[in-house]
């Protein structure tokens, strides 16, 4: 294998050396191409510095390396000391070099040992010609030929083949001449691996200017603000380049120097000279001759971003930007808030920290990478930065609504701003609230609001405080509306909610709702997912470190804590329990009594034992749900794992549950403790105890103890987890991979187009509608949460004094209007929104000082209100961009159905002035239609994927990290108690794999007729494989058949023969219309019933030997054994064995058929494969048959339904494990699996289909296989996608390297006359 | 490397972006002079209207009415302030007021936000041929 650069072409007169001298490039050159090919042995004596001829390795008097051996100094150095003698350079610099040996006999290349067969087949072995015809040799034999094919000695050739590949197929190592211990390294291994060439050097490089240590938490920094230790801050530095403005603070930099923070380490002056600074007369030099254009290596600053990282780095905001603040200790700190992007703890975790060294890779940074701008996972939209654990548990204890804060208590100590309290004089007093304070850092004003009691004593709620964290003072312009149930919702009542558990925010204000995970956790329409969609992720990161400081003060000062007398169970809860319990061991003693009896109700589909623990199972773990429901009524509210579960901070009720009143059943691999023992779990039982104690059952609680029996099954379980956790790590890791590798060079272009590297287009719009999937409000991946955008529009307005309703023909043209795609209706409707929306002013909302203080002139804040954050200019329209015109229809049809919807009152009850304003009330007026729709335009707008998007990475991250999440368990009921389906990591295996074989295969069928029971019965006859074993009442042998009659057996061997007798009972009941007919036909055509060989050459059962009649079919052997009484006793025998197997009906495939009742509907479900013979059964509806067999559905449905199935698949498998993820990465995957035409699995066959690269399938799996295969046939490489790009260091056309940036020259006029050019330049 | 063999100098502004593998076209060459220019040397190409005229594909690329977003990309965004900030950063000239401010980075936001910066940005589609969008054309979005 060769790697040739691309060089320009040299000019055509010039001196020929045997070697190349090696030049270092005067002009700035880029890799264009690689070519693949074959060394001849001049090139090799071209790579090599000198010929290698001496076989001795040391020079032995000496002890010195043997010149032209193969330790000669030439080649390359081993230790610090020396000194390379080809390139003169150090052990670090030097990457060595290749000396050549000329062989003494020619040698097969293992590498092309294949290739090289191929080869010699092609050739006649006695004359040594091509097996060509005359023409084609002509043509070919140039080619082909080559010189000294001839034998040679066979350990030579193993030898030099060690060299290239030492893990040779049957070759020992001890063979490899070198230490028996350690094999050989040949080239191929130095390609090879995870820790190979490719993948250890060239695809991850190893890198400077980063830290890794141990994180702690600390709830006052912001979020995006992470601390750094001093140690690290004197150590990273950050190359920066003097100019006029930060010359002083530089020099004051290189005066510290490199021990005293913050300093610098290095001055760079600007003829190339580099200073450290490591003593005081250094440092004064140098500071005092730093001029502009230096460089200084200064210390990590406050302020400066940097890169946060944690392995496993399963998705894109495992690496986010931070703003580094430098912090005495030891640790790397930062907001609890961030935890889960990282999927961090503080048990020990540690993590990595990268300096930006450029100001390109600063910026980048910080406006793409930065923990602010990534609030949301492009998974699914929802926020993963949000406040978690205690912070929850605060705020819950913070809104309660008999949380009240006095002045005395709201008063700080210190010195603050004055406030005026309400309905004032304007006077103001020297104290602040204490509480506000904690929030805000003294870093900006905030206004108290007027007291929610003000006699016998001034109180403020929590609310009102909550209300202040949102929006401090009157000049903040963040409006917050939403309404959300929170997890403690009673279900009616809305605000009036008993437990006030229905949240509602209006402009900021809290009124009602107790807050928890729901409002502050990360789910869409949550309050920092509303702030950061409405009011920019800024000013959600912003408020989040507002509660994440209250948060921490308020309860560091209120106490929270746990003890063991929240978990110990009332006398009451004793009781109780005693008697679910007693209760429950009678129902499960009564359920064994009646399976041993066999009168236990069999389930469908399942046997005896399968009902017994189906139904078992059902009943112990309604008894830990009922001991926990008792439990749970029996607790204080002021418990304190009980308000953790309440507020979603930690834990939940099963867990309170367990620890109070019983642990529950103990299930391992799904089912109840398996019987480690000869029928029975553990000794201390008897053989065949299916009792709740025998087999797993944990009465005990936690708080009691368990009893010893009881931890042995509980640690069967626990086990089970751990070993899932060791398993799915390895196996989701590799899938992502896989994924990755796949899905790299997928990104989204200028045109709207996804295409690869190559440009093969995988779709033509990005997901069908071209938007960006973190950016979407639904919860279903709709673009927009109309509801809350309404709610928005309607809390800002107010009402206007006339109003207007929209009538309904004007209501469908007012969507047209602001939907329609002409740029010019657009513009001027904008204009006439602007012009008339202004809208009256509103109550005002601050205390009447504040309007004093203006009255005065004096300098007052402006006062805000909501209806400014509408007040805009309006968008411009310029010339182009077709993209930006275009909704999607099913956007607009969405929009036209809300407002159907939601518009108060019925459309013809309009027109009386009473009845308008009763809908002005609760309906629509034509200014917030327009405002409605106005805003829903300009959100859609902005929320259109970004060209340069690497739309297939993030899709493969977002399908690969749920798949860490995944519990690793397999089974799951599809509806039917017994029917399993494969589910979590091992399904998405399956489906990603393409895979031709799946473990359980499922079609489910509709039927024609759903209603009729007796309908769906006869369908599932038809569908189910039935065996002549299961219909016959009787098979046997006759010796004597009946020789007359009507049912006389002809033969000439006597009466012998197979008597069947069917059973019509049975068939009856499965509704099978299998006459003796129908038997006879499926015995002389069933292939199971070949004669072994031994006994001759019957193959099947022919069709003049089944007799058959009133219900009986006589099967006769074929006449060759009847001449041998031994071999006819045998035939007899093993058809006696096969017949009982014979398929009689159904489709073969289909192991198991079952009627499952879903919505009123009938379906049959089966398990087994063959689509389309299912489909082809009468009764059966074909067009909604379907299976999960995605290999079956391109067979017989084409190439488009495998890719929906795919889709589908993904979203059922991910769905049952509670995930969710945006269709539009379903749907990438899905594409890129099919748009090559056939379905192609996401492997190494497959992605060797869809991607031409050599490179990238080199650095995936089978290194040296793709680079020979390359070699021999010549290939090239051009370097497009990202694999490729990374391994040769060249910026990958994606993002930032889509578009080229030009400097306009005609600008510059209006600038200042240019200052000196800088010194130099990069 | 055709680019390089027909320029005298092989000196169009330091062309580090590595991202024309996929156009087969030429640049429209800037002239020696212009390669004297400030700017130089980091990460964008001289673009002047004159010179653009040179460019067979560009002139003809401005005929055709264009067709990609009206919108600033965050990823044109993050490139525009970096290559912007490298240039203050290096001593260029400040075409707003930057009071206080001495990070370039902020400076070249600033910039951004009254649209000051003097670059045009080149949108590549997919078959090699190019948009030229200038930064005051497109709209800027602060998501």
């Amino acid at each position: 294998m060769a790697r040739q650069w691309h060089q320009p072409a040299e000019a055509p007169a010039q001196l020929v050396c045997t070697k190349e001298p090696f030049r270092e490039p005067d002009v700035p050159r880029k890799i264009k191409q690689i070519c693949f090919g074959l060394q001849t042995p001049q090139d090799i004596m071209k790579c090599g510095v000198f010929h290698v001829y001496e076989r001795s390795l040391y020079k032995m008097p000496e002890r010195a390396p043997h010149p032209n051996g193969v330790l000669d100094k030439r080649l390359g150095i081993s230790n610090k000391m020396s000194i390379c003698e080809t390139c003169h350079l150090k052990l670090t610099e030097c990457a060595g070099h290749f000396g050549y040996i000329r062989l003494e006999l020619p040698v097969f290349h293992i590498g092309y040992f294949k290739n090289t067969l191929q080869v010699l087949q092609c050739i006649c072995k006695t004359c040594s010609r091509l097996l060509l015809s005359d023409a084609d040799k002509r043509k070919w034999s140039r080619r082909f030929r080559r010189p000294g094919l001839e034998r040679v000695p066979r350990e030579g050739l193993i030898s030099s083949a060690m060299l290239i590949n030492s893990e040779l197929p049957g070759v020992n190592t001890r063979d490899q001449g070198g230490a028996p211990a350690r094999p050989l390294r040949g080239f191929v291994q130095r390609l090879k691996g995870k820790q190979g060439r490719f993948r250890g050097n060239l695809s991850g490089k190893r890198v400077d200017f980063s830290a890794r240590t141990v994180i702690s938490p600390d709830p006052n920094l912001a979020i995006n603000q992470v601390a750094v230790p001093l140690h690290m801050a004197t150590t990273l530095t950050y190359p920066e380049r003097v100019t006029a403005h930060n010359l002083r603070r530089l020099k004051e930099a290189v005066m510290a120097g490199h021990s005293a923070w913050p300093g610098a380490n290095f001055v760079e002056k600007a003829d190339g000279g580099r200073m450290y600074l490591a003593n005081d007369p250094v440092r004064r030099k140098q500071a005092a001759e730093l001029v502009v254009g230096d460089v200084v290596e200064r210390h990590l600053r406050n302020g400066d971003i940097v890169l946060f990282n944690r392995q496993p780095s399963l998705h894109r905001v495992s690496i986010m930007a931070f703003r580094a603040v430098v912090r005495p200790g030891r640790t790397l700190r930062f907001n609890e808030c961030v935890c889960s992007p990282f999927n961090a703890d503080f048990d020990g975790d540690e993590m990595n920290l990268h300096l930006p060294q450029t100001e390109e890779a600063r910026a980048e940074a910080l406006t793409l990478m930065a923990s602010t701008r990534n609030l949301c996972t492009p998974k699914n939209g929802e926020t993963l930065i949000a406040a978690t654990q205690d912070f929850l548990t605060a705020a819950f204890y913070l809104t309660g609504k008999d949380r009240f804060f006095n002045r005395a208590q709201a008063r700080a100590r210190g010195a603050g701003r004055r406030w005026a309290p309400g309905g004032g004089g304007g006077r103001a007093f020297d104290r602040v609230a204490q509480l506000a304070a904690y929030m805000v850092d003294a870093l900006y004003e905030f206004d108290l609001p007027r007291p929610a009691v003000i006699k016998p004593q001034e109180l403020w709620t929590g609310k009102q405080l909550f209300s202040l964290l949102l929006r401090p003072n009157k000049s903040s312009t963040v409006w917050v509306t939403l309404e959300l149930p929170e997890r403690e919702y009673s279900k009616a009542g809305l605000h009036m909610c008993p437990k006030d558990g229905y949240v509602s925010f209006r402009n900021s204000e809290l009124i009602c709702g107790r807050l928890g995970k729901v409002i502050l956790g990360g789910n869409k329409g949550g309050l920092f997912y509303t702030l950061a969609a409405d009011c920019g992720p800024d000013t959600a990161a912003e408020v989040m470190s507002r509660l994440a400081k209250l948060s921490a003060r308020a309860l560091g000062e209120a106490g929270f804590s746990i003890g063991i007398d929240d978990v110990t169970p009332a006398a009451s809860l004793t009781r109780r329990k005693g008697e679910i319990m007693a209760e429950g061991d009678a129902r499960c003693g009564e359920l064994i009594e009646r399976s041993r009896k066999g009168k236990l109700e069999l389930l469908p589909g399942c046997s005896l034992e399968q009902s017994l623990e189906a139904s078992l199972t059902g009943v112990l773990n309604g008894l830990r749900e009922s001991a926990g429901a008792a439990c749970m009524q029996t607790l204080a509210p002021t418990n304190s794992p009980l308000i953790m579960s309440q507020c979603g901070s930690k834990g939940s009720p099963i867990n309170i549950a367990q620890m109070v009143a019983c642990v529950g059943q103990q299930s391992v691999g799904g089912r109840r403790c398996f019987d480690g023992f000869a029928g029975r779990t553990l000794p201390h039982f008897n053989r065949g105890d299916r009792s709740s104690a025998a087999k797993g059952f944990v009465r005990a609680s936690f708080f009691e103890g368990l009893s010893p029996g009881e931890f042995f099954f509980h640690t069967m379980a626990g086990r089970e987890g751990l070993v899932d956790t060791a398993v799915k790590t390895a196996e989701t890791g590799y899938m992502s991979r896989r994924l990755m590798k796949a899905l790299e060079d997928l990104y989204a272009h200028y045109d709207g187009t996804t295409r690869n590297a190559a440009g093969a287009v995988v779709q033509f719009l990005y997901g069908d509608d071209g938007m960006d999937p973190v950016l979407m409000e639904g919860g279903d991946g709709s673009p927009l949460d109309l509801g809350r955008t309404l709610h928005k529009v309607r809390a800002a307005t107010g009402l206007p004094a006339a109003t207007a309703v929209p009538l309904p023909p004007a209501l469908a043209a007012a969507v047209e209007a602001a939907l329609g795609s002409d740029p010019a209706l657009r513009l001027s409707e904008a204009e006439e929104v602007e012009g008339d929306y202004a809208g009256p002013d509103g109550e005002p909302l601050g205390p009447d000082a504040l309007r004093a203080r203006r009255a005065q002139g004096k300098d007052v804040r402006p006062e805000m209100k909501p209806q400014d954050a509408f007040r805009g200019p309006p968008l411009e329209a310029p010339p182009g961009a077709a993209a930006d015109g275009a909704y999607s229809e099913r956007f607009k049809r969405g929009v036209r159905k809300f407002l159907r919807d939601t518009l108060g009152l019925p459309q013809d009850a309009r027109g009386a002035p009473a009845a308008e304003y009763a809908a002005g009330l609760s309906g629509l007026t034509q200014e917030q239609l327009r405002a409605f729709l106005e805003r829903c335009r300009d959100k859609y707008r902005g929320k259109r994927i970004d060209p340069g998007s690497t739309v297939g990475a993030v899709g493969a991250q977002s399908i690969g990290e749920p798949g860490t999440q995944m519990t690793l368990k397999t089974f799951h009921f599809a509806g039917v108690a017994s029917m399993n389906v494969t589910l979590g990591v091992p399904r998405i295996k399956e489906i990603i794999n393409g895979s031709k074989n799946i473990s359980t295969p499922i079609i489910r069928v509709r039927l024609v007729n759903d209603r009729d029971e007796a309908a769906a019965r006869l369908v599932q006859g038809r569908l189910e494989r039935t065996t002549l074993g299961q219909v016959a009442r009787r098979i046997a042998i006759l010796l004597n058949g009946p020789t007359n009659g009507p049912h006389a057996v002809p033969s000439s061997a006597g009466a012998a023969c197979v008597e069947i007798v069917l059973d019509p009972a049975v068939l009856g009941r499965l509704h099978l219309a299998v006459d003796c007919y129908a038997v006879a036909l499926a015995i002389s055509r069933a292939p199971r019933l070949k004669a072994r060989p031994a006994l001759g050459a019957c193959v099947r059962v022919k069709w003049e030997n089944i007799v058959r009649g009133h219900g009986r079919i006589y099967v006769r052997p074929a006449l060759e054994f009847s001449c041998n009484g031994a071999a006819l006793l045998f035939e007899l025998e093993r058809l006696l064995r096969a017949l009982p197997e014979v398929i009689v009906a159904g489709i073969p495939t289909v192991a198991r058929a079952i009627v499952a009742r879903e919505k009123d509907r009938n379906q049959v479900l089966i398990e087994g494969t063959n689509l389309q013979a299912a489909m082809g059964v009468p009764g059966v509806l074909a067009y909604e048959t379907t299976t999960n067999h995605i290999a079956e559905i391109e067979k017989f449905l084409g190439i488009e339904a495998a890719r929906v199935s795919i889709m589908n698949e993904i979203k059922y498998t991910m769905g049952s494990h509670g995930m969710s993820i945006d269709e539009r990465h379903t749907m990438l995957l899905a594409d890129c699996m099919t748009y090559k035409g056939e379905v192609l699995g996401i492997t190494r066959f497959g992605i060797a289909k869809m991607k031409d690269s050599v490179l990238h399938t080199a650095s995936f799996e089978k290194t040296a296989d793709h680079l020979f295969d390359a070699a021999i046939h010549g290939r090239t490489d051009d370097v497009v996608g990202v694999s490729e790009s990374i391994i040769m260091g060249i910026p990958m056309p994606t993002g930032t390297g889509l578009f080229k940036l030009l400097q306009d020259v005609a600008g510059l006029d209006q600038v200042p006359p240019p200052r000196a050019p800088p010194l130099f330049a990069y | 490397m055709a680019d390089y063999e027909d320029g005298p100098g092989g000196f169009d502004g330091g062309d580090m972006d590595g991202d024309d593998a996929m156009a087969d076209f030429e640049e429209p060459d800037a002239e020696d002079g212009d390669g004297q220019q400030f700017g130089d040397g980091e990460g964008v190409d001289i673009f002047d209207d004159a010179a653009d005229g040179d460019g067979a594909a560009g002139g003809a690329q401005q005929q055709r009415e264009r067709i990609t977003t009206r919108y600033l990309t965050k990823y044109e965004r993050a490139r525009v302030l970096g290559t912007r900030a490298l240039q203050i950063s290096m001593n260029a000239p400040i075409m707003v007021d930057a009071g206080d401010e001495t990070d370039p980075l902020e400076i070249a936001m600033k910039e951004l936000k009254e649209k000051k910066i003097p670059f045009t940005i080149r949108r590549y589609l997919p078959d090699g041929s190019y948009e030229d969008w200038r930064l005051s054309e497109l709209i800027l979005t602060d998501k």
